[in-house]
């Protein structure tokens, strides 16, 4: 047993860290508000870093990172607030391109030549992952899909179909019709309306993409990890500073016990992280999904938690757009429901129990 | 004992009921339904403001000497929840519930005749000047001076989180006016127009993006010595005196009961993405039937504190009692409207307003778009008028005797 970071595990946190730096409220309101509310010339320094290829797989041209490599540096990315879709625009569609064969995609993807956009919800369907109202006729394929994250800066689309397959179409291909909407952490999103779109199909089993979709949980509970660790830092340093009725607010008794609750409830998130990361290579691919549905509900909750107290203990300044704290909380909103929110996630891991 | 209503009571919400039906337009409706931030904006709330005034009824909870309705406490709570159920926006309170009361109860009878018709017409808007940047919930410690000029006071400060300020042509302001005694004792109650040199407006901008709160900072800002209410050193008492209103003037549980209503209502409709509604689904069923236990039980704590304000007795910290569930029920309600809609509850529009001919389009069903803006706006129920921590130390130490 051993909780050591290798170095090259220490090397890609640094990295990252210095790569993120403090957080930089005005930047980064700046960056959202231009077009697709992010830059590829941003994501090439992501690419040109390594963190792409960390995902991708060694046969593929990637480094094929271990779960617990990729998962020290989603914490990393949390711990820093990166505004970068590292997840959802990176990990994801290189393992879901990995694990339809597509090799010179994942090449692509993981030098930073195309970004891909992954449309997998369809309206009406929630949380379900299964494509049902998507479908193929030939190299066509018409359907309906929702909640496109990083659609519009994406080259390539990568839409899930009905009978598992996976399909690649570009993005101003025939019969694409997008609505561009931003979603919460200030990145943008869209709908996808398709219409005999031309495409590339792919062989996606289940079981592969359920494997994906593990993955992203997992990664997804370690970002918010990360996440939850800077909002407790900064609330703790914040107790410290904060004067009224001549103490430090952190002197409070009713606040120090709420403060240890929430540090309680980080630790145990990242035991939670590192567990169901270390437990990857022993886990057959069938039970993957579920734990990490277990991991990213457990930590959600978590860090949930913590960012609202976070707010709370930060008072009126807590309410602005102004605090890493508040851009921080927003990311956990949407990766809490990534993949399926906390009842989901809690419903996937005590049904296979 | 009993809940029943009588006859009068019965024809007076009758009557509400009408005057609803005919003359809350769908315009105003549809603004304060598709609002997300904590108060309506003045292109709705003020034309539903003149409605009311022109009907005599907008001044509902002031007495009739200062031109108010004189209902009693039951009437204003009938009128109250049928507002609530027929979604009339809630009006600002910053006029009508703060500082109209506090000039009824402390002000000189040419201040009451130059500030309370302006207050009902509609025609000033006011802005609240209590927290300061270094005094938050520790507000006896404000350091916004002012200083007498000849019949004028020169006022410098700043104040902050200050609700629609950039609508405001008047700032009521709490102000230092004596440094030497005891900190209580040495503040005022100011009122101060905004169109001057002295008093700028810096927006503060909330995490879902909204301009609701402002910074107001006041650089040698002059008003009138006639223009303090009360005496100097008499502030902290007025203070005091408005943040009960502040936390206990309304009801709270009519509007969460509708709330409630209309999440049971989107939660029949909303796929669960399997098979039948989420309203089928037990763990919404049941968050929801648990949210409903909770407010009914508040509307009947409400209606308990109104009894006793009918026969005359003070509700005093029993309004912080309110105002702590209130919040919080109010918080658990939009996060649940939030996970009720899915993936669409997680758009976060920047533009506002959302209503109206430029409002972007809805991603899903109407209200999933206001849904996380709510619900990040919904932080700031158990901050506002006294932090949850504020009404919890008041309650333990005048309550409980701690």
């Amino acid at each position: 047993m051993n909780f050591d970071l290798d170095e090259d595990q220490q090397l890609t946190r640094d990295t990252i860290g210095r790569f993120l730096g403090p957080v930089d409220i005005a930047a980064r309101h700046a960056m959202r508000q231009s077009g697709g509310g992010y830059a590829r010339a941003r994501w090439q320094e992501i690419a040109d870093l390594g963190l792409l290829a960390l995902a991708a797989p060694e046969a593929m041209g990637g480094i094929g990172g271990t779960m617990v490599d990729l998962a020290l540096a989603a914490e990393a990315l949390g711990k820093g607030v990166a505004i970068d879709p590292w997840l959802e625009n990176g990990v994801l569609p290189i393992r879901l391109a990995a694990a339809a064969g597509d090799h010179a995609l994942v090449a692509d993807l993981t030098i930073g030549a195309q970004f891909a956009a992954v449309a997998f919800a369809e309206p009406g369907r929630r949380y379900e992952t299964e494509a049902v109202g998507t479908k193929a006729e030939g190299d066509r394929i018409t359907g309906a899909k929702t909640f496109v994250l990083g659609a519009p800066l994406a080259d390539t689309l990568l839409v899930t179909v009905a009978g598992n397959k996976l399909a690649k179409a570009e993005r101003g291909a025939e019969g694409v019709v997008r609505q561009d909407y931003p979603v919460i952490d200030g990145s943008n999103a869209a709908t996808i309306d398709l219409h005999r779109t031309p495409a590339d199909l792919f062989d996606l089993p289940a079981a592969k993409f359920r494997r994906v979709i593990g993955d992203v949980r997992m990664l997804a509970a370690a970002e918010m990890v990360g996440l939850a660790q800077t909002m407790f830092d900064d609330t703790l340093a914040y107790v410290g500073e904060r004067q009224q009725f001549g103490a430090a607010i952190g002197s409070f008794q009713a606040l120090q016990h709420r403060l240890v609750e929430c540090y309680a409830a980080l630790e145990q998130a990242r035991s939670m992280m590192l567990r169901t990361a270390m437990l990857d290579p022993t886990t057959d691919d069938a039970n993957w999904p579920r734990i990490a549905a277990g991991a990213k509900a457990f930590v959600g909750e978590a860090a949930t938690r913590i960012g609202l107290e976070a707010v709370q203990m930060h008072g009126g300044m807590g309410q602005t757009d102004e605090l890493a704290i508040g851009h921080a909380l927003k990311r956990v909103m949407l990766l809490d429901k990534l993949f399926g929110d906390r009842d989901h996630c809690l419903r996937s891991y005590a049904r296979a129990a | 004992m009993d809940l029943d209503l009588t006859k009068d009571e019965l024809e007076f919400r009758e009557e509400v009921r009408d005057f609803l039906r005919t003359s809350l337009p769908d315009y105003v409706r549809d603004g304060a339904r598709r609002t997300p931030g904590v108060f309506v904006e003045p292109d709705i709330g003020l034309v539903w403001h003149r409605i009311l005034n022109d009907k005599g009824w907008v001044a509902y909870h002031w007495s009739e000497d200062c031109g108010g309705t004189g209902w009693t406490p039951m009437q204003r709570y009938l009128f109250e929840k049928e507002c609530a159920i027929a979604g009339a926006p809630a009006l600002s309170v910053l006029g009508l519930r703060l500082v109209g009361p506090v000039i009824c109860a402390f002000g000189t009878q040419e201040q009451k005749d130059r500030f309370l018709p302006a207050i009902r017409a509609g025609t000033d808007y006011w802005c609240q000047g209590y927290s300061e940047p270094q005094s938050g919930s520790d507000l006896a410690s404000l350091r916004t001076r002012a200083r007498r000029d000849g019949d004028e006071y020169v006022v410098d400060g700043s104040k902050i989180w200050t609700t629609h300020a950039h609508h405001a042509n008047w700032i009521f302001c709490l102000v230092r006016t004596d440094g030497e005694v005891k900190k209580q004792a040495g503040i005022s109650f100011l009122l101060i127009p905004m169109d001057q040199p002295g008093v700028t407006v810096t927006p503060i901008i909330t995490m879902a993006g909204d301009h609701e709160v402002n910074q107001v900072f006041l650089d040698g800002a002059r008003t009138s010595v006639d223009n303090r209410i009360g005496e100097e050193g008499q502030g902290w008492t007025i203070a005091k005196f408005l943040l009960e209103n502040e936390r206990g003037g309304s009801f709270h549980a009519p509007r969460l009961i509708r709330a409630i209503d209309h999440l049971e209502q989107l939660a029949g409709i909303a796929p669960s993405g399997h098979n039948g509604s989420l309203g089928g689904d037990i763990r919404i069923a049941t968050r929801i039937a648990r949210l409903r236990l909770e407010a009914e039980a508040l509307e009947t704590t409400e209606l308990r504190i109104l009894a006793d304000m009918a026969k005359g007795r003070p509700a005093g910290p029993q309004t912080s009692l309110v105002k702590l569930l209130s919040s919080e029920i109010h918080q658990r309600i939009d996060g649940l409207a939030m996970d009720l809609h899915g993936y669409d509850g997680l758009q976060l529009p920047t533009g506002r307003p959302l209503y109206g001919n430029e409002a972007p389009p809805p991603i899903g069903d109407e209200d999933a778009q206001v849904a996380a803006a709510r619900y990040l706006n919904s932080r700031a129920w158990t901050v506002f008028g006294g932090s949850s921590e504020v009404q919890k130390n008041i309650i333990a130490k005048t309550v409980l005797r701690l």
